[in-house]
C-alpha cells in the first residue's frame, strides 16, 4: 500500500456548496458511528491505523467444524472482538444471539446513542450516560407520520448466519429429523444482524440486508440515502458486520496457511461498524455522504476504468483532491490505482482485514474517521470494487466550520488520539 | 463542484426532473409449473396444485416430506438456456432473467444502456453446502462456494452484461419485493436504464430441517387461511420483472405489462420468527403504498397475499389486512402458495409476476386449496378455489419472514398495457 505523506490529506478540497449531493438525493449526515473492530475502540485508532505503519499480522487463531469432515485449521485472521453491548441496548436474551449479531448489535447501538448523546465527547465507543428519551428509536416504535419518521436499518453482511446454517446441516446430518435446535435455523440466513438491530432497538423502518462482495457495503448507504428521500425513513442506521469461521475460511476462495488473503496481507477479520445517518440542510457544516455511483465494469480490464472512475471524480483537468479508500481483494488493483494517485490510497482489507460485504461500508467509516480527524474541509472518495466487475465510488467530505452537522468535531486527545466532540444541540432524535 | 457531480449516471435525477413512470416491461419465471411465464400462470389458472413428494433429498423419517420443485425435466431444460453452474439457484436466475429480456424487447449483451440487477435471495448459495448432508458427519462438498453468495449471479453474468449495480437484497422471505423496490428506485432515480429485479430459491435440505424442528411444515397441502392449515412447505424457483421508464419502452415501439405504483418497507421489530400480533409492520407498508400511489382501499382489486398456511401467520395478516384495508368492500385476498408452496426467496418475485398477469388477463388467482376460511378471515374477501374473472386495476402483493422486515409492492394496470 502507498502511504504518502499524511499531512497532505488534511489539505482543504474542493467542496459542493450545495447540499443535493448525496445518495438519492438527501443531503445525508452522519450524527453518530460505532466501532466494533480488531484493535480499534476509538475513531482515533482507526485514523492511526489509516495513516501509521502497517499493522503487524494478526494472531493465528484455531478454527474448527465439528461434525463435520472439515479438519481443524490455524490461520492468521482477525479478531475475535469482544461485543460490549451498551446498557442501552443490553437485555434478556443476549447470550442467545449469534456473535456477528451481538457485535452488530453493538455497534448500532454505539452509533445510536452517539447519535443521541448531546454534547459528550464521542470516541467511537458510548461513555456518557444517555437520556433514553433522545435516542434514536427507543421508546415505542415510531410510526409513518411521527416527526421524524421511522428509522430503516441497512446491513451489509456475507457471513451472517454462515455458521448456523452449517450447524444446521450438521445436525441434519447426525441427528434424528426434527432434532436440530430450533433457534438455530431462524438464524441461517443473511438477516440476522439487521434484524437483531431492529428487534432489540425498537426501530420499525424498512429493514433491508445487503449481502454479495465489498460493493453491498456502499450500496446499503446509496439504499440508505434513497429510503430517506423518499420519505420511507427519517434517518437510518447502516452497518456491516463479518465473522470468520471454519465454514467461511472453507467456502471461501483462496484459504492458504496463511489465512485467507493472507499472501496479500488482507487476512480475514471479525469486526462490526455502524453509521447512525439523518438528513442534513443545506449549507449545515459537517461530515456527510456525497454522490455515489454504482456501475458494472469490464472485468478484463479493472485497472484503467477503476483508473478513471477516480479520475471522473475531479474537476477537468485537476488530479483527484482527497484520499481514496478502496475495499477490494484485488490488491494489485490498489497498488495501480496508488502510482497515480497524489494523495494516500488506503487499502481497507490490509489497514483492518478482509470483511467480504461489509468492506465497502467499513472504508466509507475510514473515511467519515479521517473527516472527523482533519480540520474541515476534507474529502474522500471510497471506492469498492470486485472481481465481476462490480463497483460503486461515494464521497464523503466535510466542509466550512468546526461543527459538523453530524455534531462531531475533530479534538486531538491528550494521549495523541482523536476524539470526536459533540458541539450542535440538534439532536439525532 | 462535487466530484461526482459531472458524472450524469449518479444517482440523483437533475433538479426539476419529473419522477418518470416506472413501468413493468418483461417477465420471466421458472417455478414447480415448470420453464416460463406462460407455464407458471397456466398452472395457477388451471387448479393445479405443484407440491408433492420431494424427491431431490432423502427425506426418510422426516414427517413431512413436501415440496414444490423444479420438475427434472425443467432443470433438464436449463442446460439449453444457461452455463452450468453447481448452485441450481443461480441457473434458475439466469433463465428467468432471459426470458424476461426477451419478454421485454431488451438486449441481453449490450453496453448501450444501463441495465442493473437487484437480486432477492434468502439462502443465495449456501444450500451447495446441504448436499453433504447424508448418514454421519457431514460431507462438506469440495469447491466450496456456500461462502460466495455473489456466486449467486455468476450464470447471470455469462448471459447478460451488466453496466449498472449488481444488488444481493437478503432481507428474509420478503427479499423479491425488496428487490422491485430497490429497481424500481433506481429507475426512478436515473441510475439505470433497464433494472432487471428478481428473487431467488433453491429447495433447501437446510430449510426443511429448520421447518421440521419448528414443527412448521404441512405433510399434505398448504392451505393458506383455512382453519385446519398445518403448516406451509417449502418450494423454489426464480421470477424476474424488467423495469424500465415508461417512455423508453413506448419509445421501441412496445407496451407497458404494468406499472409500479408504489413500494413501502417497514419491520415489525417484534420477534425473530414470529410476525408482530397487530401486523404492525405489514399495515404500515399497506398504508405507505396507498398513500404514495394516492389511492384508497376501495382502489385495491386484488391482494396477493403472503399467506404461507402456517398457524402463526396467516390469521395475523388477514385481521391486519382488513384493518389497513377499510373500504366499502371487503379486501379481495388469496395466497397462491397453496399450489406453489413457499418458495422463500422467489416467493415475491413469483407473485409479482403473477399479479402482472392478472392485471392483463382480468383474472384474479383463486384459493385452491382452501376449504373452511378461519374466522380470522371474516373482515377479507377470500376468493373462491376457481378464481375470479373481474376488472383488475391494482394489485397489492405483501412480503413478510423471519427477522420482521415487511415489503409491499403496488402493482397497476398502464392504460396502454400490453394484453
Amino acid at each position: 500500500m502507498r502511504r504518502a505523506d499524511h499531512r497532505r490529506a488534511s489539505r482543504p478540497a474542493r467542496h459542493p456548496r450545495t447540499g443535493a449531493a448525496t445518495p438519492g438525493g438527501a443531503p445525508l449526515a452522519v450524527a453518530g458511528l460505532g466501532l466494533r473492530l480488531p484493535g480499534v475502540t476509538r475513531v482515533g485508532d482507526l485514523v492511526r491505523r489509516l495513516g501509521g505503519p502497517p499493522a503487524p499480522p494478526p494472531a493465528v487463531r484455531r478454527f474448527a467444524a465439528p461434525g463435520s469432515d472439515l479438519d481443524p485449521v490455524e490461520r492468521l485472521a482477525w479478531g475475535p472482538v469482544e461485543p460490549r453491548v451498551p446498557e442501552t441496548a443490553a437485555g434478556r436474551g443476549l447470550r442467545a444471539l449469534p456473535y456477528e449479531s451481538l457485535l452488530a448489535l453493538a455497534a448500532a447501538a454505539s452509533a445510536r446513542d452517539m447519535a443521541a448523546a448531546g454534547p459528550a465527547p464521542v470516541t467511537g465507543e458510548t461513555t456518557a450516560p444517555v437520556d433514553p428519551a433522545t435516542v434514536v428509536g427507543a421508546g415505542p416504535p415510531a410510526r409513518p407520520g411521527s416527526d421524524d419518521g421511522p428509522v430503516a436499518v441497512l446491513w451489509a453482511s456475507s457471513t451472517a448466519g454462515l455458521s448456523e446454517y452449517a450447524t444446521v446441516c450438521v445436525e441434519a446430518a447426525t441427528l434424528d429429523p426434527g432434532l436440530c435446535s430450533p433457534l438455530l435455523g431462524p438464524a441461517s440466513a443473511f438477516n440476522g444482524p439487521a434484524a437483531t438491530v431492529s428487534i432489540r432497538l425498537g426501530l420499525d423502518g424498512p429493514n433491508e440486508t445487503l449481502t454479495g462482495g465489498p460493493t453491498a457495503g456502499l450500496s446499503a448507504l446509496a439504499e440508505a440515502g434513497r429510503l430517506v428521500a423518499e420519505g420511507s425513513a427519517g434517518r437510518a442506521l447502516v452497518g456491516g458486520s463479518a465473522t470468520v469461521s471454519r465454514w467461511s475460511l472453507a467456502g471461501a476462495a483462496g484459504d492458504t496457511e496463511a489465512g485467507a488473503g493472507g499472501e496479500t496481507g488482507a487476512w480475514a477479520a471479525d469486526g462490526a461498524g455502524c453509521l447512525a445517518l439523518r438528513p442534513c440542510r443545506d449549507g449545515e457544516p459537517g461530515v456527510r455522504l456525497g454522490r455515489v455511483l454504482r456501475l458494472g465494469l469490464d472485468p478484463a480490464d479493472l485497472v484503467t476504468q477503476c483508473r478513471d472512475l477516480v479520475r471522473g471524480g475531479s474537476a477537468p483537468g485537476t488530479p483527484p483532491d482527497g484520499p481514496l479508500v478502496v475495499s477490494t481483494g484485488d490488491a494489485d488493483l490498489v497498488d495501480a490505482l496508488a502510482k497515480d494517485h497524489a494523495w494516500p490510497v488506503w487499502h481497507l482489507e490490509r489497514v483492518l482485514g478482509d470483511f467480504g460485504a461489509a468492506g465497502g461500508l467499513l472504508a466509507a467509516i475510514c473515511a467519515v474517521a479521517h473527516c472527523v480527524h482533519t480540520p474541515p474541509p476534507a474529502s474522500l472518495l471510497v471506492l469498492a470494487v470486485e472481481p465481476s466487475g462490480n463497483a460503486a465510488i461515494m464521497e464523503v467530505l466535510s466542509w466550512e466550520a468546526s461543527t459538523l452537522s453530524s455534531g462531531c468535531s475533530a479534538d486531538t486527545s491528550p494521549s495523541g488520539g482523536v476524539s470526536a466532540r459533540r458541539t450542535s444541540t440538534t439532536t439525532a432524535s | 463542484m462535487s466530484p461526482l457531480d459531472r458524472d450524469p449516471t449518479t444517482l440523483v435525477r437533475p433538479p426539476g426532473g419529473s419522477r418518470p413512470d416506472v413501468v413493468v416491461s418483461g417477465t420471466g419465471a421458472v417455478s414447480a409449473a415448470g420453464l416460463g411465464t406462460a407455464a407458471l400462470w397456466r398452472a395457477v389458472t388451471e387448479r393445479r396444485v405443484l407440491t408433492g413428494p420431494v424427491t431431490r433429498f432423502d427425506l426418510s423419517g422426516y414427517p413431512a416430506r413436501r415440496g414444490a420443485e423444479v420438475p427434472p425435466d425443467a432443470v433438464a431444460g436449463l442446460d439449453a438456456l444457461v452455463p452450468a453452474h453447481r448452485c441450481l439457484a443461480a441457473r434458475y436466475l439466469a433463465a428467468a432473467a432471459l426470458e424476461a429480456l426477451r419478454d421485454a424487447g431488451v438486449p441481453a449483451r449490450s453496453r448501450r444502456h444501463r441495465l442493473g440487477v437487484f437480486v432477492g435471495t434468502v439462502m443465495a448459495t449456501r444450500p451447495l453446502l446441504d448436499r453433504g448432508i447424508g448418514a454421519g458427519r457431514l460431507a462438506v462438498p469440495a469447491g466450496g462456494g456456500w461462502a460466495r453468495p455473489d456466486d449467486l449471479l455468476a450464470p447471470l453474468r455469462a448471459v447478460l452484461t451488466v453496466t449498472g449495480p449488481a444488488v444481493l437484497l437478503a432481507p428474509g422471505c420478503a427479499a423479491g419485493n425488496s428487490a422491485i423496490a430497490a429497481g424500481s428506485r433506481a429507475v426512478a432515480a436515473g441510475e439505470v436504464d433497464v433494472a432487471v429485479c428478481a428473487g431467488v430459491s433453491e429447495l433447501s435440505l437446510e430449510i426443511l430441517a429448520m421447518f421440521t424442528s419448528l414443527r412448521a411444515l404441512a405433510d399434505d397441502t398448504v392451505r393458506p387461511f383455512d382453519v385446519d392449515r398445518r403448516g406451509t412447505i417449502p418450494g423454489e424457483g426464480a421470477a424476474v420483472l424488467v423495469l424500465e421508464p415508461g417512455e423508453r419502452v413506448r419509445a421501441r415501439g412496445r407496451r407497458p405489462l404494468a406499472r409500479v405504483l408504489a413500494c413501502a418497507a417497514a419491520a415489525d421489530a417484534h420477534n425473530p420468527t414470529r410476525p408482530h400480533p397487530d401486523g404492525a409492520g405489514l399495515v404500515a407498508t399497506v398504508r405507505g403504498c396507498l398513500d404514495r400511489a394516492g389511492l384508497t382501499a376501495d382502489d385495491v382489486d386484488w391482494v396477493s397475499a403472503h399467506g404461507t398456511g402456517t398457524p402463526a401467520s396467516d390469521g395475523i395478516e388477514a385481521r391486519a389486512l382488513a384493518r389497513a384495508l377499510p373500504g366499502r368492500r371487503r379486501p379481495v385476498v388469496s395466497s397462491v402458495k397453496g399450489q406453489l408452496g413457499h418458495p422463500e426467496g422467489a416467493a415475491a418475485a413469483l407473485e409479482a409476476v403473477l399479479a402482472v398477469r392478472a392485471l392483463t388477463e382480468d383474472f384474479v388467482p383463486g384459493n385452491v386449496t382452501l376449504r373452511k376460511p378461519d374466522p380470522a378471515c371474516d373482515g377479507i374477501d377470500l376468493v373462491e378455489p376457481a378464481g375470479r374473472r373481474t376488472p383488475v386495476r391494482t394489485v397489492l402483493s405483501p412480503a413478510f419472514g423471519f427477522g420482521g422486515g415487511v415489503s409491499t409492492v403496488l402493482l397497476g394496470r398502464c392504460d396502454d398495457a400490453a394484453s
